[in-house]
């Protein structure tokens, strides 16, 4: 397979543009049931996917990341804001017309084991997007599922076991092959390999970083681990409480983080080099993250950050163009 | 990280991690198909492997005394069914003290009494021997084996289909549905449900005694009320059903499957269909063999109390309290007869559903 | 030299159901000396955290069983400790945090309330009074803010960073000589897995705590750790200072581990190279090097014998390989 790895699509065209988007879901309480507050999981969300690259999105559990993911796919209703794919806006279309969309738009999920209906074959599973779409006769099909378990780098041979008698990195495979079934152009990859043993991890990268360039697929690449994101992606939006607070190309970000949240973040993972660790000085935040349902007024990060000023606490900070091609919502950045 | 794991880690390294056993290793996987004679083969191309139904009966098979009350259940419903044709045609035709000719047909009938032949100890003629008024026991034992099985297959077809339906719904949908449900199984659980079936019977059991006389085998013969009797008992049994089923419903919806059928352009009444519905089948199994214990019991217990199946005809409940006499003589052999086998119904069932249950969701056992 | 405070020699836990026996832990010796921090890193169902369960011997029985091999705490024999010694050695001399620290805790007792118990429990001389101070006195050394009053809260009004810190100080609260800490870190956010980590590195300097942090990730040993070992399939397969596994792994699965990882400090651009495969099914172990099916540099012998943990020339480095890097 192609052994090139993408450079930066600095010129591409957008494929995914999102703007003010918002998730909120009602809290429900007290004896009626009524609607006594809202959690604010995504709450403002501006980013732009350029056709060919990958971008992380990254953050701390509770952050929004995988909600702006399936909120983008339109798997979840946002509550407003903007998501155009290829131009479409998807926020006002119909179910049906969603639907239609699916073709171009799949995504891999976080748990290779609840992800694949233990009813099923390997076979059923994969070809399940193709009959939805009528994408051939029955042979017709099943050349495409075996030619699409080879292209995962799963022996069609297998295609009438049952997912359950594979192991992680080979169910997060067959997952794989089912989103890639209707030839999409754009993917959103949850987590996909988090849930996997160190060893199995490099093999899944590989395979979605190999897939990407044969077939020239647009990733969303959500996760929490900052280095596999480093390493999978050519540009990074860091998400905190519901809002990106930085976005740049990886080396970038990883660099120069803007951002004070960045910065921490960045601070925080361990690298494996006990040299490099013992000259490392970390940035150990204070608290944790604040509750989404009362986020905290202006910068939602003020509470944590040792750069806050007065301003921090009553103006939300914009994401902005602060250097070129490196966006930070923060009113002192670097 | 790899959260689902660490648990297994803990507990019992390499026997649940499903990667580690009986799987196909990658590096054949993609490679070179797996050559005759090693593990890999079992199944081939066309072969299909077991599905998780088959392996869950597989641990079935395995559990004896689950698979003993099976046999137990199975023989009971093999001999309520051809036990009776084969019975009348048993023994030859014999001349009362009266000097009328009878043949097995008549003195092996359910619904007959012979009047000279009360009390009879298990005999060539009456195999297991007679009642107070002249019944010969074995028959009317296999004519009540008959109606429980009639009860519970009546009760359970209603059981499950409105249990699935209205449970799927309002498992999926949530809404108006899922109150409704709600509200109506918190009045069921509140009322006791034998109460409520002894005045559904008494009140339509008048009118059914009348107008569903004459169907053949579920109303003739004094079984007018049995269609009375299981529709009741499915009436206080379906909600339990519908709320497992939309418990498990609920559970199934989160399922990232469920989500990924959506991103695959899977429309609702197809995810229902394919992806729900099936994966509701081993609770719906496991629940419905637990109730039909309790059907059977509900029908022998309205019976015996007179407001359900009546002579001529026979239930299990009717012959226990056309023998109650019996208990204080040398015959309680009449009475006792009935009980045990209710008793042996009710635990087999039990026995099974637990059984069943641990076959199909192998961690519920600790 | 200092005596060893433990010395783990042969261990062996085994798991038996009814399709066979899994070796979890297959002959296992390592010995750890005061205030000493091991790494004992693996994946799952290396065996990694059955060793930690075995030397507190809380290996559910049945399945599991202890079937050969010693484990030496201060020079005794913990095998051969009564249920009564044993419940009066965890929490005082040896404490366990785990992954989890929601499960770990009751939910129907206050923080303070249970670390003052273990106190109590294990300290005969000391009275309620003493003992709730030593509580909130633990959660502040644990850095829980206004401990005196989130001593009276429960542990559902605690986030996870927080509840893992009141796991630790009930863990520390009778200065135990040794702490294993199984995978303490990974349910818990970047951020605040660093807050936890500093605390722990803190807190065993400076009560001479030796810790065996039991992990998936190197970088958390990288950063915390001084001796490593490394646990393949029931057994150990490389074992050395923790520079040494990072600088010069001798084992191979050491080094396509560290092969296989992203790691953050390092240019993009370059490919993973993924370890081959996948882990050994530990019912059907296979004869020999249990790694050798995964192996680049397998031979012949390795498919034929189990290499024992021998030196490779550099220290304290031994490795489970017959070909060492």
């Amino acid at each position: 397979m192609v052994q090139q790895v993408q450079t930066p699509k600095e010129t591409g065209t957008t494929l995914v543009e999102v703007k003010g988007l918002k998730v909120h879901f009602p809290v429900k309480g007290g004896l009626l049931g009524r609607t006594v507050g809202h959690v604010k999981a995504v709450d403002g969300v501006d980013m732009f996917i350029r056709k060919g690259e990958t971008l992380g999105l990254v953050g701390e559990s509770g952050c929004g990341k995988s909600t702006t993911g399936r909120a983008i796919l339109q798997l979840i209703k946002p509550t407003s804001g903007s998501v155009k794919l290829d131009g479409t806006e998807l926020t006002k279309a119909s179910a049906n017309e969603i639907r239609r969309k699916r073709a171009e738009m799949q995504m891999v999920f976080q748990d290779p084991f609840s992800s694949l209906d233990p009813r099923y074959t390997i076979g059923q599973i994969i070809s399940e997007p193709l009959q939805n779409f009528g994408r051939g006769n029955a042979k017709e099909v099943q050349e495409q599922v075996s030619h699409l378990m080879e292209t995962v780098g799963l022996n069609p041979y297998y295609v009438n076991r049952f997912a359950h008698e594979f192991s992680g990195g080979q169910r997060q495979r067959i997952g794989i092959a089912r989103a890639l079934a209707l030839h999409p152009s754009f993917v959103v990859a949850d987590e996909p390999v988090s849930a996997l043993d160190v060893s199995i991890q490099a093999q899944v990268l590989n395979l979605l970083q190999d897939l990407q360039s044969k077939f020239g697929l647009t990733y969303l690449f959500v996760a929490h681990n900052l280095s596999v994101v480093k390493h999978i992606s050519d540009r990074v939006a860091v998400m905190y409480l519901g809002r990106v607070v930085e976005l740049a190309d990886s080396e970038k970000l990883y660099e120069t983080p803007l951002h004070p949240y960045t910065q921490a973040l960045l601070s925080a993972i361990p690298v494996p080099d006990p040299e490099v660790e013992l000259r490392r000085r970390r940035i150990i935040l204070e608290g944790d993250v604040p509750s989404p349902v009362n986020p905290p007024s202006g910068c939602n990060f003020h509470p944590r950050c040792w750069k806050a000023q007065a301003v921090c606490r009553e103006v939300i900070p914009a994401l902005e163009e602060k250097q070129p091609n490196h966006y930070a919502a923060c009113h002192f950045p670097g | 990280m790899d959260t689902t794991n660490r648990n297994q880690d803990l507990t019992t390294p390499g026997v649940m991690v499903p990667g580690n056993s009986t799987h196909p290793d990658p590096s054949q996987i993609g490679s070179t198909p797996p050559t005759p004679g090693s593990d890999n083969v079992s199944a081939g191309t066309t072969q299909k492997s077991l599905t998780p139904f088959q392996e869950s009966m597989k641990r079935l098979r395995r559990d004896k005394r689950a698979m003993v009350s099976a046999f137990l259940l199975l023989f009971f419903v093999l001999i309520a069914i051809v036990g009776p044709p084969i019975y009348m045609h048993i023994g030859g035709t014999v001349t009362t003290p009266e000097g009328i000719k009878m043949s097995p047909a008549i003195y092996h009938s359910p619904f007959r009494n012979n009047l000279d032949y009360e009390d009879l100890a298990p005999n060539g003629m009456f195999w297991l021997g007679t009642d107070a008024v002249g019944h010969d026991l074995l028959a009317r034992l296999m004519q009540s084996l008959l109606i429980s099985l009639i009860a519970a297959v009546l009760v359970e077809i209603i059981d499950i289909s409105f249990g699935i339906t209205v449970g799927v719904l309002a498992g999926f949908y949530g809404g108006w549905i899922d109150q409704i449900l709600a509200r109506f199984t918190d009045i069921m659980f509140a009322f006791p449900s034998f109460l409520f079936l002894m005045l559904l019977a008494a009140i339509f059991g008048p009118w059914a005694d009348t107008h569903l006389n004459n169907i053949p085998i579920l109303g003739q013969n004094g079984n007018a009320r049995l269609l009375l009797i299981s529709l009741a008992v499915a009436l206080t049994s379906w909600p339990a059903m519908a709320r497992y089923v939309r418990g498990q419903t609920l559970q199934i919806k989160e399922s990232q499957y469920i989500e990924a059928a959506r991103t695959s352009g899977t429309n609702d009444f197809k995810i229902l269909t394919r992806h729900i519905v099936p994966n509701l089948f081993s609770i719906v199994i496991v629940a419905s063999t637990l109730n039909i214990s309790n059907t059977i019991i509900n029908e022998a217990g309205i019976s015996m109390l007179g407001l359900g199946v009546k002579a001529p005809g026979s239930s299990l409940g009717l012959m226990i309290s056309d023998s109650l006499g019996s208990i204080e003589t040398p015959h309680s052999w009449e009475v006792l007869l009935p009980c045990i086998v209710l008793a042996i119904i009710v635990l087999a069932f039990s026995f099974l559903g637990d059984g069943l249950r641990d076959a199909f969701d192998p961690r519920s056992k600790d | 030299m200092a005596a060893n405070l433990l010395e783990v020699k042969n261990l062996q836990t085994h798991f038996i159901s009814r399709g066979g026996v899994v070796k979890a832990v297959d002959n296992v010796s390592f010995t750890m000396k005061p205030g000493e921090t091991l790494g004992v890193v693996g994946e799952s169902g290396s065996g990694k955290s059955v060793t930690a369960l075995s030397v507190m011997r809380l290996i559910a029985s049945p399945p599991g069983k202890i079937v050969g091999g010693e484990i030496n705490f201060e020079g005794e024999n913990i095998l051969d400790k009564s249920l009564d010694e044993l419940t009066e050695l965890r929490g005082s001399k040896i404490s366990m945090i785990f992954q989890d620290p929601m499960t770990s805790l009751n939910p129907v007792f206050t923080v303070g309330y249970q670390i003052a118990e273990t106190v109590k429990r294990h300290r005969k001389d000391v009275n309620s009074d003493q003992a709730w101070r030593r509580a909130v006195e633990m959660l502040d050394l644990v850095r829980i803010p206004d401990a005196k009053r989130r001593a009276k809260s429960y542990p559902h009004e605690f986030s996870g960073g927080m509840r893992q810190r009141v796991m630790i100080a009930i863990a520390l609260a009778c200065n135990p000589q040794l702490l294993i800490a199984d995978e303490p870190t990974t349910a818990l956010d970047v951020t605040i897995q660093a807050q936890v980590l500093e605390l722990m590195k803190g807190l065993s300097s400076e009560f001479g705590t030796a810790v065996m942090m039991i992990t998936h990730d190197l970088g958390v040993v990288a950063g915390t750790c001084q001796n490593v070992n490394v646990m393949y399939a029931g057994h150990i397969v490389e074992s050395a200072p923790v520079k040494q596994i990072f600088e010069k792994p001798a084992h191979p699965y050491t080094l396509g581990l560290l092969q296989s990882i992203p790691r953050m400090d390092q240019e993009r651009g370059s490919k993973l190279t993924p370890i081959a495969g996948q882990p050994p099914d530990m019912m059907h172990p296979p004869k020999g090097c249990p790694y050798a099916a995964r192996c680049p540099k397998v031979q012949s012998r390795c498919l034929e014998e189990l290499p024992p943990l021998i030196s490779v020339g550099r220290g304290e480095q031994v490795a489970a390989c017959f070909y060492p890097n």
